[in-house]
């Protein structure tokens, strides 16, 4: 009893420490709660209430929200918790951070099955609970962290059935929920599937593999009249390269750049299929490039950590020593990381923003298990040195971790509240409820639309009642990139602020950014960390 | 086919051998002067001064400045190291002073890189050494890095055939006559008198494949401490030389030069609150140096600097497409698998290699540098060539067992590399060309022509620093007697600028264009940037545009304006 609490101690630990570095400060950083989040929970919201979604449709599979109809399967884990709580950010945010605490537990698991070895799944583990790519994602209410912890199950159940045959249908069950998260699964899942079941052909083509095809064919049937739908290729259809119209200015260029263009080379060389084929590996490989992983992570300021990659820059040494270990030992299931490694980006690499580190977040996984493989292997190394040099090998292991460590900590809690509040729509929170204890002395309420999507932010904060809001909302079209929002409903209207208008119509108040209403005399300033203005209010009085 | 053999097999094989690496020769040579007349379209500075400084000495025994013999070429100041100019000038004699006789000491030492390679993979290999020694010398010979730096007249290419040679050299002394040591070591040291940034390399190379092998070396140890007692004191020696010549421009390539700016530093620190302890732990100018370096170096071996990297200087590169070929990747990816699974004896030698050749390129100031990280390509097409013949060999049996599969796979795999060198064709030859005309300062040799012909006419000529270095264009283009010139050679120092100028030569005064001043002077002819001579600008009553020069890509470059008696 004694041995196996002695055994267990280290990976209880570690995932605490995950849980803890999940949920530690959230006020703090990330500073914001961003509309994706809100939409996320006042869907969660709508349904408790009104048993439709803010566009008044009941319990849909995928929420139409900004006409980005995004996956549905977030809000229903986040139900319960709304319930249970309330709609406060925390309960929003509640799924991804249990389930990306459990995915260190699984990553523990499936680390232990792959590499045969205590010491290298608690150091894979230990990296995933310390991982920013993967707490940044685990503190926010993201789909796609959600996502990569049903794929890392489908992955490791997978792994256990080829040992048990049953296994496969917890495994097929978990890759069939990663789809109905988020959308990069619905196209890496199946390639990671159709690549990885050939190495391993006679263990799963049995004849009890049927039955759990069948299931699986069943549970998917939803999903793919959602595809067929074009609802669930919306999004897809706004990011993608395939829209992008420089692709096919730039084909036009390369072959007037030919004495004829017309002439067999120009064509062979020159032509949509070359074109794309070219722009998707260069934006394949954007994901392998160091700069990315160790040095300064992804470009967006939502999903980035000053001065971070990532990675911890140390896990450069752990990674290649993964990579040796890897490839050096014979170990029989390992190449499915490699599998892994390679399809991750897919998905974002078909959207023009590249590097990307939310749409391509499953790769943290394959990455983390190699570079933990490595630590555990730099660490049985040191413990076969003899004394002295042991000693003096963990402590400058000790040493190494602990200074990035507290170098990540320091970005994430110091930094990066006052570089990126912008970003994370920092001051609603604040807002929202000052204007809904004043709102009743005005006609109207005029809010600036610089910031994304702010009438979510205000349905969420002041829990409007849904019912009320289906009645006066009115939305607009899609713009270019296939987005919609809300011009206004009840009495707030969401547009730009006029530098004449503000503060000439008693009956109005004006809230706007510091660029539109410029006079330093106002009813109320919300600051960013920072110090500078978020929000400048003001009304004709 | 070599596993199984007996004497005339053995005949059979160095045969087939010996006519596969003609082959290869063949193919290096193709690539590397096929369309050399458009491809690169132009012609650099540094290549009209090796030309000219070849000339200079051939005709006079001085270089531009009177020096006798020098070692190493003053130039522009940036005092070039000077074997490649005394490569050239043997075929000036032969040939005469021509663009393509200035890179022929580079196109026929790069062609010649892959035969060296050959010998050189032959000394390393112990398995399937025929096999693997062709094919990396096959993958060296259409290798895109490789080509683009043999068809210019790039130092750097010299280098690499040297240090190339040097290995070669060294790797053969461990069995055959001890003083290939001796000449190994000597091919080192010429190339730090080709090449600047190849000095470590040069040192680095010869000092590890020592190590690596000093089993075999043990035995001829007073050589090899010789050996590498002197590449030390060249290196020292020759960098000194260089160094307190031309120090400032080595400061300028420092990379300490390269610092955070006071704005950035200051954000930090305000959002620090400004607690130096805090700033000193966490974002200090060491550790962000450390990253800088770290990350340049492992960006030279990612796939995304392999495959598009253009970086910022049109010349090292190829528009849209990067040093290696796209087959080349899964053939690098299987070389390193098969070097750790069967732990292969050349995987020291690879990875050494690696390390020593990028410290140059990750050291430097330039973010990207594909001339400084040259040597990269052996390593790189000994993976692939590793790559190639254990793929081959670990799948032959398996698709022996169903018909016509191999022939389906061979066809496919001959089919996409066919493919991909008429698209690396297709983005040199044809974009290249076009898009970088710029880069290759296309347009100087028409308007040194024009003003040769016209210049007797006017009082002066005023011609346009705005491209830099005119002055060795017209010494260049002209053939310019070189007794004539160096009596007049001068060279100004310019602030700000690690290089220097020459003001005139004759009626011909070099500098930049102030045209609201310039406009009033009579019967002058103005070469100026077609920034400097605006269109709307030129006055019929006073002067008169006679020419404008286009890029390739029609862009303008030069103008050329008179302004009337």
């Amino acid at each position: 009893m004694r041995k196996k609490i002695l055994y267990s101690l280290p990976i209880i630990s570690i995932i605490f420490l995950a849980l803890l570095l999940r949920t530690v400060n959230l006020s703090v950083s990330p500073p914001g709660f961003n509309a994706d989040e809100a939409a996320l929970g006042y869907n969660a919201y709508s349904l408790l209430k009104t048993g439709k979604d803010e566009w008044g449709e009941s319990f849909p599979l995928v929420f139409k929200s900004f006409s980005d109809y995004k996956p549905g399967l977030y809000v229903y884990l986040a139900l319960p918790f709304v319930a249970l709580f309330g709609l406060e950010e925390f309960s929003v945010r509640l799924p991804s951070i249990l389930l990306g605490t459990l995915s260190v537990f699984i990553i523990y698991l499936l680390a232990k099955e792959l590499f045969k070895s205590h010491i290298l799944a608690l150091s894979t583990a230990f990296l995933l609970s310390i991982s920013p790519w993967h707490i940044h994602y685990s503190r926010g209410a993201w789909e796609t962290n959600v996502a990569t912890f049903f794929i890392l199950g489908g992955v490791y159940f997978f792994i256990k059935g080829l040992q048990s045959i049953n296994w496969f249908y917890l495994s097929g069950i978990s890759f069939i929920l990663s789809m109905y998260t988020y959308q990069s699964p619905r196209l890496i899942v199946p390639i990671l599937i159709l690549l990885t079941a050939p190495f391993f052909w006679k263990k799963i083509f049995t004849k009890k593999i049927i039955p759990i095809v069948a299931i699986c064919s069943v549970l998917i049937i939803p999903l793919i009249f959602i595809l067929i739908g074009n609802r669930g290729l919306a999004r897809f259809q706004g990011v993608s390269i395939f829209t992008d119209s420089g692709i096919s200015a730039r084909l036009n260029q390369d072959r007037g750049e030919h004495y004829n263009p017309n002439e067999l080379t120009a064509k062979l060389y020159h032509n949509r299929f070359t074109a794309f084929g070219l722009n998707f590996l260069e934006h394949y490989f954007d994901h392998y490039t160091p700069q990315f992983l160790f040095i300064n992570g992804d470009p967006l300021g939502r999903n980035k950590i000053p001065e971070m990659g990532q990675m911890h820059l140390f896990e450069i040494i752990t990674f290649i020593a993964g990579l040796y270990f890897l490839l050096t030992r014979k170990l029989k299931n390992t190449k499915i990381i490699f599998i892994w490694l390679i399809v991750a980006p897919i998905a974002a690499s078909l959207t023009y923003q590249t590097p990307h580190a939310l749409r391509a977040e499953n790769m943290v996984i394959p990455v983390t298990l190699i570079s933990g493989a490595g630590l555990g292997f730099i660490i049985e190394n040191i413990l076969k040195l003899k004394a002295l040099y042991k000693r003096i090998g963990i402590f400058v292991t000790i040493l190494i971790i602990s200074f990035f460590f507290s170098k990540f900590i320091h970005q994430y809690f110091v930094h990066l509240p006052k570089q990126y509040a912008l970003e994370w729509e920092y001051g609603f929170s604040k807002l929202v409820p000052f204007i809904f204890e004043n709102k009743d002395k005005y006609k109207k309420v005029v809010i600036t639309d610089r910031y994304d999507q702010a009438y979510i932010l205000f349905l969420f904060y002041s829990k409007y009642d849904p019912i009320k809001y289906q009645q006066t909302a009115k939305p607009t079209g899609v713009d270019k990139y296939g987005f919609s929002t809300i011009n206004s409903f009840d009495k707030f209207e969401f547009r730009p602020v006029g530098k004449e208008e503000a503060g000439k119509d008693q009956d109005t108040l004006y809230i706007g950014t510091a660029e539109e209403i410029e006079s330093p005399n106002v009813d109320k300033q919300i600051n960013f960390p920072n110090g500078n203005p978020v929000f400048k209010i003001l009304d004709g009085r | 086919m070599w596993l199984r053999s007996n004497n005339s097999q053995i005949k059979t094989q160095k045969f087939l051998a010996f006519f596969i690496l003609a082959f290869v020769f063949i193919v290096s040579i193709f690539f590397r002067t096929i369309f050399i007349n458009t491809t690169p379209a132009g012609f650099t500075w540094d290549e009209a001064a090796l030309g000219y400084n070849a000339y200079s000495i051939l005709k006079t025994g001085k270089d531009e400045y009177g020096e006798f013999l020098p070692l190493i070429f003053k130039s522009f100041g940036d005092y070039k190291p000077g074997v490649y100019v005394y490569l050239i000038i043997p075929f000036i004699t032969l040939f005469g002073l021509s663009e393509f006789v200035v890179r022929l000491p580079s196109v026929l030492l790069g062609s010649l890189i892959p035969i060296v390679v050959y010998f050189l993979v032959k000394q390393i290999v112990s398995q399937y050494k025929e096999q693997i020694a062709l094919l990396t010398a096959l993958m060296v010979s259409v290798s895109p890095w490789a080509i683009v730096f043999s068809r210019g007249a790039w130092e750097a290419n010299i280098a690499f055939f040297l240090i190339v040679l040097g290995s070669l050299f060294v790797l053969t002394s461990r069995n055959k006559g001890k003083w290939l040591y001796l000449l190994g070591i000597f091919c080192f040291i010429m190339s730090i008198y080709t090449y600047q940034s190849a000095k470590i390399i040069a040192v680095l190379i010869p000092v590890g494949l020592t190590i690596l092998y000093k089993q075999s070396f043990l035995s001829k140890k007073r050589i090899f401490l010789t050996g590498i007692t002197l590449i030390i004191l060249v290196a020292i020696l020759g960098s000194t030389l260089i160094d307190s010549e031309s120090h400032s421009r080595l400061a300028v390539l420092n990379q300490y030069s390269y610092k955070r700016t006071s704005q950035e530093i200051n954000l930090i620190k305000s959002q620090d609150n400004n607690q130096n302890l805090l700033f000193t732990t966490f974002h200090a100018e060491d550790f962000e140096y450390l990253k800088t370096i770290i990350s340049r170096f492992l960006y030279y071996l990612s796939p995304r600097f392999l495959l598009f990297e253009n970086g910022s200087d049109g010349r090292q590169s190829i528009s849209g497409y990067g040093v290696i070929h796209f087959f080349e990747l899964p053939l690098i990816l299987g070389g390193l698998f098969f070097m750790f699974r069967k732990n292969l004896e050349s995987k020291k030698i690879v990875f050494l290699w690696i390390i020593i050749s990028l410290l140059p390129a990750a050291l430097s100031r330039d973010a990207i540098s594909q001339v400084r990280s040259l040597p990269l390509v052996f390593p790189l097409s000994f993976l692939s060539g590793i790559g190639g013949v254990y793929i081959y060999y670990s799948i032959k049996d398996k698709i022996k067992r169903v018909k016509y599969l191999s022939f389906v796979i061979l066809g496919f795999c001959i089919l996409s590399i066919v493919y991909n060198l008429g698209l690396f064709s297709d983005k040199y030859f044809v974009h290249s060309s076009l898009r970088y005309s710029n880069y290759w300062l296309y347009g100087y040799k028409q308007v040194v022509e024009m003003v040769e012909n016209k210049k007797d006419k006017y009082d002066q000529v005023i011609f346009t620093t705005g491209y830099n270095q005119p002055y060795v264009f017209y010494l260049f283009y002209t053939k310019y007697d070189p007794l004539a010139y160096q009596k007049q050679a001068s060279l100004k120092r310019v602030r700000g600028k690690d290089v220097g100028e020459v003001e005139r030569i004759d009626n011909i005064e070099f500098r930049s264009l102030y045209w609201p001043h310039d406009r009033s002077v009579k019967n002058r002819l103005y070469i100026g940037t077609w920034l400097e001579l605006p269109d709307q600008d030129i006055d019929p009553k006073q002067s008169k545009l006679i020419e404008t020069v286009k890029y390739l890509n029609g862009a303008p470059s030069f103008k050329v304006v008179e302004t009337l008696p």
